[in-house]
């Protein structure tokens, strides 16, 4: 579908159906095949590209090691789990010395 | 209703949710807050938050298949309802995951939906979606109402607007207002009006206390 085609489809919805701008975007990729929705099945080994980008943003976002981050790529759950109670941890941490929490949760279980 | 009504009970949903640094995930955190007041959970998989500048969507809940475990929940920055839509995936997120055997979607089926299925179909914002669905010939429009009326996503929007009423949190009020404002005048709603909604706040309330999340 070119552009001008897909813009003329969202002003279509906004206008005659009252959608907002982004709704009506996502309206015209489902109706054109080109998304499901917002629940997608991925399938391991990801691609290289996507794995490479997972890999860096665990690491920059998340605190993983690139250890810990390949690990995760490749499948391993157990590597999530570690990272999660290690932030809880830091954060706990952070809350008792006042300082501003970086990254996890600050709630701790009942 | 006020939260000493209700309450949450048992482990706070965000102590499974591993958010990004910096002032979105600070934009983000709010949103996670105000699923803890609202609701606890029993054990929960950890999931960590992508914010992905290239994402089509506005939000995406990825999950690996065929194993059925959660992969992550991707949100494209920039949005104007960054976290309603962080809230509607953490709904698809715990119904993938949380209620039922995990990795199925137990709102499609699970007899702890029971109440909220039937109470949701009774709407008039399902009934105006039914309406395009059956009635419009316009495809675009009838293939969108057929995806608003999923059971899956009717659930996440439902556990969204449930989340934002009942915590209060103000970011997401304003959110929530803006879609509903859009959806009052459209013939394909997203949210519910404040009226409408109402049984179907309270069936959530009921299926949280049944499985134990909420007092």
């Amino acid at each position: 579908m070119n552009e001008a085609e897909r813009q003329r489809q969202i002003r279509e919805l906004v206008e005659e159906y009252g959608l907002d701008e982004e709704d009506a975007a996502f309206a015209v990729r489902l109706a054109a095949g080109e998304t499901e929705g917002d629940v997608k099945a991925i399938t391991l080994p990801l691609p290289a590209a996507e794995a490479k980008r997972s890999i860096d943003l665990l690491i920059e976002h998340h605190g993983f090691t690139l250890d810990e981050a390949t690990r995760h790529v490749a499948g391993d759950r157990t590597v999530i789990e570690a990272v999660a109670a290690r932030r809880r941890a830091a954060d706990e941490n952070r809350m008792a010395t006042g300082e501003p929490l970086m990254r996890s949760s600050t709630l701790s279980a009942d | 209703m006020s939260l000493s009504e209700g309450g949450p009970l048992g482990i706070p949903i965000s102590r499974a949710i591993l958010l990004p640094p910096g002032t979105f995930g600070e934009v983000l955190r709010l949103a996670l807050e105000a699923i803890d007041q609202v609701h606890g959970d029993g054990t929960l998989t950890e999931i960590y938050i992508d914010i992905d500048p290239m994402l089509d969507e506005e939000s995406m809940y990825h999950w690996i298949k065929p194993v059925g475990i959660p992969w992550n929940i991707a949100l494209r920055p920039g949005t104007h309802h960054p976290r309603l839509n962080l809230v509607h995936e953490v709904g698809h997120f715990l119904d993938h995951q949380a209620i039922g055997m995990p990795g199925t979607f137990a709102s499609a089926n699970h007899a702890a939906f029971e109440r909220w299925r039937e109470t949701v179909q009774t709407t008039d914002a399902v009934a105006r979606l039914r309406a395009v669905a059956a009635q419009s010939r316009n495809r675009r429009a009838i293939d969108y109402a057929d995806y608003l009326l999923g059971v899956e996503e009717m659930w996440a929007r439902s556990y969204a607007q449930f989340v934002t009423i009942r915590s209060g949190q103000s970011e997401l009020m304003v959110e929530l207002r803006e879609k509903q404002r859009r959806s009052s005048r459209s013939s394909l709603p997203v949210q519910w009006d404040e009226t409408d909604f109402l049984p179907v706040e309270e069936s959530v309330a009921i299926l949280f206390r049944d499985i134990g999340w909420m007092r």
